[in-house]
């Protein structure tokens, strides 16, 4: 007897929104944008598995793309800012409202 | 949520915080992208849907084919007669039978480990989604069968007496004895206590039984205090029923910082427990074993469970059925079937064994051996399922295996119950499986949308509640004090409404407007005019009342 778990759609479906927002990561373009666009696949994502899982996987993402080395000294507490406001579904590039 | 859902909210979201610059028809670089209608009048951007969005998704229905026969035919019917849909009875009386079971009988999956019957459910749905008839369904039966044991709960009462006048006079007797016992000899005062006070021991016949206790079945609200006193008397545990579970969990930490929290969680387990009490003597439990069975609102899924590390979610089977499709009234079925009267009667009059003192002691019920490998099969699967998942789900998933032990207890039971016959020795594989099916293939997927729910915050459920209330009212404009009084009930004050309604309109969904009067400037939010062709018209709930 086999069991339906874990549902196979909702694990495909994160690692299939990690792979678009990886499209989007290209060097070349500016890093303002490229975290921006990582908020907001982050903010997309938020419901495609457990919140600590999207932070891992997008975690790993920033650091794969090297987003985090072109965001700077810091670039580790600025991408981990900007996925707990994605999880938590603020914008923190607009004084904090929510979306 | 599907790739394309994920595509359209990741541009969406990336073009508020990052937006392309498009040329307008001057081949200009235009700013904000609202949209033109041929009325030449600036029209609405498109708004925020996922505010609206109930996240329930697509859920399973329950699978009907667990139950047996006779079951599932009384199910149906009682369905049809509340106006709800199968899941909403079946569900509250597989967890009401499981309690009125209890630990009197205890299903073994091997030597070192065995579960009570007893399981956790909770009907998730908005207000008038028919949680409380279905739920009625299976109540009314039970409250049948405590009126019409009035007559023996009357002859317990006088026996009660009897021991009680019987312990008044072995107690005069004792006394009349100890004073005999003390004339004659002298002994030093030091040691008057020690060798006269104790001679002779006052017999167990004189020890004042206490105050009466009627058995009760379930209770709908009650302190811990009063519940274990009502255990003593139902030493197999019985069940707490209420229509909004959310106030039973709210008041856990309210009023008594947490010390709830460690009761409720320990009712689940069924093991032994000491409830202290303030200056009276302890009440020992030598099982403390209540089910819980209620309704619960989404909105409400966030708060009842705020700040709850010790995991009390985990112990819920959670169901979110779909709302029941329109079906007219029929005559057809009783608001009390004799069949489920007749069922639940049986359950509850099965007596536990008896322990060497003649006390109450739980019979252990072991898996069929098929039954035993299929659950060995669950055990492993559930194991390796662990490292996919994590944080609340995971704690759900942990507890599924007891689940399982207890609904096909409750399962064969059940069946028995309404079928008659021998009572059951082992728990066969089919109900084993069955158990499997419903835990894994229904309680799975609706808890883990109801644990989604816990993670929303407060303000995405307050705006969800404001843009439903003004698309049931057909409400164009709103005030402030409109949205703080009528769609959310005061419990936001002047300031987080006004924040509530920036929100919406950074969202797309309200537009501040300003009217000018002879007196001051009046401030009015417009409301997105797609909200009224939405699915959410017409499920407005009533104003937020405190739980």
């Amino acid at each position: 007897m086999s069991f339906a778990f874990p549902p196979a759609m909702a694990v495909d479906l994160l690692a299939a929104a990690v792979r678009r927002a990886g499209a989007d990561r290209a060097r070349e373009i500016p890093v303002n944008t490229r975290i921006r666009s990582f908020w907001a696949a982050a903010i997309a994502a938020r419901d495609l598995g457990a919140s600590d899982v999207v932070h891992a996987e997008f975690r790993n993402l920033a650091d794969n793309t090297g987003l985090i080395r072109d965001l700077g000294r810091n670039g580790h507490q600025d991408v981990r800012h900007v996925l707990h406001w994605a999880l938590c579904r603020l914008n923190p590039f607009d004084n904090g409202h929510q979306q | 949520m599907t790739n394309t859902d994920f595509e359209r909210d990741y541009l969406r979201f990336r073009e508020q915080v990052a937006p392309t610059k498009k040329k307008n028809v001057n081949g200009k670089p235009s700013g904000h992208a609202a949209s033109q209608d041929q009325s030449g009048e600036s029209a609405w951007s498109d708004p925020d849907w996922s505010i609206l969005d109930d996240r329930r998704g697509e859920l399973p229905e329950f699978p009907l084919d667990v139950l047996s026969p006779q079951c599932r035919d009384w199910v149906e019917r009682a369905a049809h007669g509340a106006g709800a849909t199968p899941a909403h009875v079946a569900v509250p009386m597989l967890s009401i039978a499981s309690g009125l079971i209890g630990t009197s009988r205890r299903v073994q999956a091997s030597r070192s480990w065995t579960q009570p019957m007893t399981f956790w459910s909770a009907i998730v749905g908005f207000s008038g989604t028919h949680k409380t008839p279905g739920i009625d369904a299976t109540k009314r039966a039970l409250s049948m069968i405590e009126r019409d044991d009035r007559t023996k709960i009357a002859d317990l009462l006088r026996k009660h007496q009897g021991r009680v006048e019987a312990a008044k006079a072995a107690k005069a007797l004792w006394k009349e004895e100890v004073k005999k016992a003390a004339e004659g000899s002298v002994v030093s005062l030091a040691n008057f206590r020690d060798v006269k006070g104790s001679q002779p021991v006052m017999p167990a016949e004189a020890v004042d039984p206490g105050p009466f206790v009627a058995p009760r079945l379930y209770v709908s609200d009650a302190t811990i205090e009063r519940l274990a006193v009502l255990l003593q008397v139902r030493p197999q545990g019985m069940l707490l029923i209420a229509d909004e579970l959310a106030a039973l969990f709210l008041n856990m930490s309210r009023y008594s910082g947490g010390q709830d929290n460690e009761f409720w969680l320990e009712a689940w387990n069924g093991n032994s427990y000491t409830v202290e009490r303030m200056g009276r003597d302890p009440l020992v439990l030598d099982h403390l074993l209540i089910g819980v069975v209620g309704g619960l609102q989404p909105d409400k899924l966030s708060r009842s469970f705020k700040g709850d590390a010790d995991g009390m979610y985990a112990r819920i089977c959670f169901s979110w059925p779909s709302e029941p499709e329109y079906r007219p009234l029929t005559n057809e079925v009783s608001e009390i079937e004799p069949e489920i009267v007749n069922a639940l009667r049986r359950l509850i009059e099965m007596e536990g064994g008896s322990g060497k003192e003649g006390e109450f002691a739980p019979r252990a019920i072991p898996l069929a051996a098929e039954g035993a490998e299929s659950f060995e099969a669950f055990r492993f699967e559930v194991h390796q399922g662990k490292s996919a998942i994590d944080g609340r789900e995971r704690e759900w998933w942990a507890k599924a295996p007891a689940n399982v032990l207890r609904i096909a207890g409750t399962l064969t039971f059940l069946s028995w119950a309404m079928a008659g016959g021998d009572e059951p020795k082992e728990i066969g594989v089919n109900h084993l499986d069955a158990a499997v099916r419903l835990v894994s293939g229904y309680f799975w997927p609706h808890s883990r949308a109801a644990l989604r729910q816990i993670g929303l915050s407060e303000r995405h459920a307050d705006s969800r509640r404001a843009l439903q209330w003004a698309s049931a009212m057909g409400l164009r404009e709103v005030s402030r004090e409109q949205i703080r009084r009528e769609a959310l009930g005061h419990r936001l004050d002047a300031e987080q409404a006004e924040k509530l309604l920036d929100r919406l309109t950074t969202a797309g969904w309200m537009r501040k407007v300003l009217h000018q009067t002879t007196g001051r400037t009046r401030q009015r939010w417009e409301v997105n005019p797609k909200l009224f062709g939405s699915s959410v018209a017409g499920m407005a709930q009533s104003p937020e009342s405190p739980p």
